[in-house]
């Protein structure tokens, strides 16, 4: 089977997926590449280089190396620890630099951020007491819950601290 | 502000990339058993703090009508991708609509604030303010040689993503962009139709934007930006004055006859008012209308430009009243209120 785009080289099969549907390309190598250079981001990512073992996932979050390769996308901030000296040419590629000078988060973020935490689970659990005492009709509990809720409410979202 | 650089540069747009630390990217994290509930967290956390410092409104995709969240779109508040993630996904839009903190779009976090003309500095710095307001109570995900982390590679570092939208009706028109691009390729900016590109129907509308992030700092993204459309707006301004000369009465007389058809035609679809607003604006940019004390023609049309949309629209329709009618309607009482004297 000759090339359907040249008309010289053998060709070969190649499948690429639009609007959903499978289109089946009787192309040889090289046109294949002349005609579908216009790469995606993640097919451009894919243009790297990969590990070895593509398979191997980030222990955070599953992630493995072929996904990336696939998508274009990492699946945690781990994963640039995990896979660092794979990502280095890709990350080259796009950003023609490897190492950040620009601005760094304020640290200290923990205490405050663990304190939110805690406040948007007790809001949570207190809409949920609050709606299981609306439907039995125990109308003190809701009043008492209500309550509690604009306290919560107030140090979350009025900058005021809990009483 | 310059009435010259506002003839061109229609406004500025910064925007940061952030993501939370301890969860999974937004792709990602759809996926999961917990979804929902993680994504509720990071939308309250992000709702908490960020209201106690001015007053947001809270939209979660998943709970807005279909028509509401095009209308976002089409004001530039929320992106097309973020409708991907409408499980998780959330925007926090600030009453004068000039910040809007895209929740579990491509990112964790996309902060934007906008203003028009060219003002890139000002944007960064109200858009800074909000990110140290985040920055102090989440611990986000950062890396000293990498950055801040992002979801792709390609907005890593800084997270920055500076863009200017300019009215270019005489380099697009006379072919002189074609040489533009690739200079401001090679400086590592990007150029945009807004509206699709080489579309011919586009307004006329570009968009510039730094494409590197990483290796970079913020201040110098911003600097690269400015200079770039400093230059632009420069070429554009001379390329009108060459169109106008050249043009002549013919120029003239398309422009006006173009501002006859749109205060007089009852049906006028979508495609058809971008392409020929675009004429009006260009001849308010040219001084065919004349020039007044306080011009802000050019800002009221594009104000309508974005009113005009579908989604804008439906908002606007009178019962059982047709898309197109209801735009040739409102487009032709805003410009008599516009350009009284034609």
């Amino acid at each position: 089977m000759r090339c359907a785009n040249c008309g010289n080289n053998a060709a070969k099969i190649y499948e690429r997926e639009a609007d959903g549907k499978v289109m089946k390309l009787c192309l040889c190598p090289a046109c294949f590449r002349e005609l579908y250079k216009d790469l995606g981001e993640g097919e451009f990512f894919a243009a790297f280089s990969a590990p070895e073992d593509e398979q191997r996932a980030c222990p955070t979050c599953g992630t493995t190396f072929a996904d990336f390769r696939a998508s274009g996308l990492l699946g945690c901030a781990y994963c640039y620890t995990f896979f660092h000296d794979d990502l280095i040419p890709a990350v080259r590629s796009a950003q023609g630099h490897i190492c950040h000078v620009g601005s760094a988060p304020s640290s200290g973020a923990e205490a405050k951020y663990d304190e939110t935490l805690r406040l948007v689970s007790k809001k949570k659990e207190l809409e949920s007491r609050l709606e299981l005492a609306r439907r039995s009709g125990d109308r003190d509990a809701a009043l008492r819950l209500r309550a509690q809720l604009r306290e919560v409410d107030r140090s979350l979202y009025g900058g005021e601290s809990e009483e | 502000m310059n009435k010259t650089l506002e003839s061109v540069a229609v406004s500025s747009r910064v925007r940061l990339a952030r993501n939370f630390r301890d969860y999974p990217f937004p792709a990602l994290l759809m996926r999961g058993a917990h979804a929902e509930e993680q994504a509720g967290e990071m939308i309250h956390l992000l709702t908490a703090e960020l209201t106690s410092m001015e007053q947001f409104t809270l939209y979660e995709m998943s709970d807005i009508p279909d028509a509401t969240a095009k209308l976002l779109q089409e004001r530039y508040l929320i992106s097309r991708d973020l409708m991907r993630h409408r499980a998780i996904a959330g925007a926090l839009i600030s009453a004068d609509e000039r910040v809007s903190v895209m929740i579990n779009e491509e990112d964790h976090i996309r902060a934007q604030y906008f203003v028009k003309g060219l003002d890139l500095r000002r944007a960064y710095e109200r858009i800074a303010a909000i990110d140290e307001i985040i920055s102090d109570f989440i611990p986000l995900a950062y890396d000293p040689e990498f950055g801040y982390l992002t979801a792709c590679p390609t907005n890593l570092g800084t997270g920055l993503r500076a863009s200017v939208m300019l009215f270019l009706p005489a380099l697009s028109r006379r072919g002189k962009l074609r040489s533009v691009i690739p200079a401001l390729t090679r400086m590592g900016l990007t150029v945009r139709g807004v509206y699709g590109e080489g579309s011919g129907a586009d307004g006329d509308l570009f968009q510039v934007s730094n494409e590197v992030t990483l290796g970079i700092s913020e201040m110098d993204i911003l600097g690269m930006v400015q200079s770039a459309v400093e230059k632009i707006v420069e070429m554009e301004i001379g390329e009108r004055g060459r169109m106008k000369v050249e043009g002549g009465v013919a120029l003239e007389d398309g422009i006006l006859r173009t501002l006859g058809e749109l205060t007089h035609c009852r049906l006028l679809g979508e495609k058809e008012f971008t392409a020929r607003i675009a004429d009006v604006k260009l001849g308010a940019a040219l001084g065919l209308f004349g020039e007044t004390e306080e011009d802000d023609r050019l800002e009221r049309l594009d104000d309508l430009v974005v009113a005009m949309r579908p989604y804008g629209i439906a908002e606007l329709k009178r019962e059982g009243e047709d898309e197109n009618a209801c735009r040739a309607r409102f487009v032709a009482e805003a410009l008599r209120e516009i350009f009284p004297d034609f």
